[in-house]
C-alpha cells in the first residue's frame, strides 16, 4: 500500500467522521433555525401568555434623589445622568432577582422607569414607579415556537449581547454556521467519492446554482 | 448474462435524498449561513450606504388603492421592488419606500408641485446579505398597515426561504436515519456528538427561561 493511497483513506475516514459527528450535534440547531425560519417568514407569531404581578419595591435615598429630585438631577452632565440612571437600573435588577438581556436605561420620566427583561421563552416588563416605590412586572411566557424565535432573532445585528445567556447562545449559533459550512464543503467531498451519484449530483448542483443565480438576478438586478 | 438492476433500498434513497437536497441547496446555504454569522457580528465591518438622490416631475395616477398607486409611479420613475406603505404620511405628501435586498428607495411625490424625491440607498455587499436573510415582504418593522408581498421576486425568495428551511429539515432527519445506520460502526462518537447537541439545545429551549 502507498503512503499517498494511506494518506487517502485517512482523510476519507476523517473526513466521513467529521461529517457524521458535526452534522449530528448541530442538527437540533438547525431545526431550531428551519422551524423558525417558516414561521418568521409568515409572521406567524402567537401572542405569549402574559401574567402581571404588583411588588413593593424600596429605593434607597440616594439612588433616588439622582434619578428625580431636579435640584440634583438639572446640574448633572449626560455622564453622570446615565451613571445614576444606571444605579437605579443596577439595584431594580438585585432587588427583584431579574436575569436575562436588559433593555432599559433607567430614564424616570412622570416618576416612571422601564425595564424589559429578556431570556429565550420568558420576558419580563418592569415599569417602575419610583414615587410610590412599586414595580408591575409583566410576565411573557412566550411557549415552544416563540422561544425559537427568540434564538432566531438573538443577538442579532442591533445591540450588543450583554447577558452572559444570549452571549452563550451567540457562540453556538457562530458555531452552527461554521460547522455548517463544514459540512457542505466535507459533503462535497464525499459525494464526489460516490461515482453512482456523480452524474446525477452534477445535475442537481446546476439547476440549484442556476436557481439561486436567477432569483438573484430578479430580485437585485432585472 | 446480465443481472436484473435491484431496485435502491431505503438505505440508498435516504442518502440519495440527503445529497441531492444538500447539493441544490448549497448557495442558498452558503448565503444565510454566511449572512447570519455577519448579522450576529454587525461590528466585523463598517460599510456605510451609499446614498444618492434624484427630482422628476410625475403624473399623479387616479389609481384607488395606495398600492396601485405607487406601482403607477414607480413605473413613471424605472423602479422596481417591494413596496411598502407606512401609515405617518405627512399632509400634502405621497410617501413610500421600494425594497429590493440591496436597494432601499424612498419615493416622496409632493402632490401641490407633481414633484417626486427619489432617494436611493445602497446597502452595499454586507447589507445586502444582511437584507437577503430577512427579505419576506411582510416583516413586523416595515411597520405596514397592510402587509402582503406585492412583487414576484419577493414571492420567489419567500418561497426559497420555506423551501430551503424544509429542505434543512429533511436533511437533519436524513441525517439522523445515516447516523442511525452507522451507530453500530461509530457509537460512541455518534451518540456523542447527538447527545451534546440535544443537552445545549434543551438548555437553551427550557433551561434559562426555568434555571434562571
Amino acid at each position: 500500500m502507498t503512503a499517498k493511497r494511506t494518506f487517502n483513506e485517512a482523510l476519507d475516514r476523517f473526513t466521513r467522521q467529521l461529517h457524521l459527528y458535526g452534522g449530528l450535534f448541530v442538527c437540533s440547531f438547525l431545526l431550531i433555525f428551519a422551524i423558525s425560519t417558516i414561521r418568521l417568514n409568515h409572521g406567524w407569531n402567537r401572542p405569549p401568555d402574559e401574567t402581571t404581578i404588583t411588588v413593593a419595591l424600596p429605593i434607597p435615598a440616594d439612588v433616588l434623589v439622582d434619578v428625580i429630585n431636579p435640584q440634583v438631577t438639572d446640574d448633572m452632565t449626560p455622564e453622570e445622568q446615565a451613571a445614576a440612571w444606571q444605579a437605579l437600573v443596577d439595584h431594580i435588577v438585585t432587588t427583584l432577582d431579574l436575569h436575562g438581556e436588559i433593555a432599559g436605561a433607567g430614564a424616570v420620566r412622570n416618576g416612571r422607569t422601564m425595564l424589559n427583561v429578556a431570556r429565550p421563552g420568558l420576558v419580563k416588563r418592569v415599569e417602575v414607579n419610583v414615587r410610590t416605590q412599586e414595580a408591575i412586572i409583566t410576565e411573557r411566557r412566550q411557549g415552544l415556537f416563540g422561544t425559537m424565535r427568540y434564538l432566531h432573532l438573538n443577538p442579532g445585528p442591533h445591540r450588543q449581547p450583554q447577558w452572559i445567556g444570549t452571549k452563550a447562545w451567540g457562540w453556538i449559533a457562530d458555531a452552527t454556521v461554521y460547522v455548517t459550512l463544514l459540512l457542505t464543503l466535507s459533503g462535497i467531498y464525499l459525494w464526489v467519492f460516490v461515482r453512482e451519484e456523480r452524474k446525477a449530483g452534477i445535475v442537481v448542483l446546476g439547476a440549484g446554482a442556476v436557481s439561486f443565480v436567477a432569483i438573484l438576478y430578479a430580485l437585485m438586478i432585472a | 448474462m446480465q443481472t436484473p438492476r435491484r431496485p435502491a433500498s431505503i438505505k440508498k434513497w435516504n442518502r440519495r435524498i440527503h445529497i441531492w437536497l444538500g447539493l441544490y441547496m448549497l448557495l442558498f446555504l452558503w448565503v444565510i449561513a454566511v449572512s447570519g454569522l455577519f448579522m450576529n457580528h454587525p461590528g466585523w465591518f463598517n460599510a456605510q450606504p451609499v446614498r444618492t438622490s434624484v427630482e422628476q416631475t410625475v403624473m399623479m395616477p387616479d389609481a384607488v388603492t395606495d398600492l396601485e398607486k405607487a406601482t403607477d409611479i414607480m413605473d413613471q420613475l424605472g423602479i422596481t421592488g417591494e413596496v411598502l406603505i407606512r401609515g405617518n404620511t405627512p399632509e400634502g405628501k405621497f410617501n413610500f419606500t421600494c425594497v429590493r435586498p440591496n436597494l432601499r428607495q424612498f419615493v416622496s411625490v409632493d402632490l401641490a408641485t407633481f414633484n417626486a424625491t427619489l432617494q436611493l440607498v445602497d446597502l452595499q455587499l454586507v447589507g445586502t446579505l444582511g437584507d437577503l436573510h430577512t427579505f419576506t415582504g411582510v416583516r413586523g418593522i416595515y411597520r405596514e398597515p397592510n402587509s402582503i408581498r406585492d412583487w414576484l421576486p419577493t414571492r420567489i425568495w419567500s418561497f426559497s426561504m420555506d423551501a430551503v428551511a424544509i429542505g434543512v429539515i429533511l436533511m437533519v432527519l436524513t441525517s439522523l436515519y445515516m447516523g442511525w445506520q452507522r451507530l453500530k460502526v461509530h457509537p460512541l462518537g455518534s451518540m456523542a456528538s447527538f447527545a451534546l447537541g440535544i443537552i445545549v439545545t434543551v438548555y437553551f429551549m427550557w433551561g434559562l427561561a426555568w434555571l434562571g
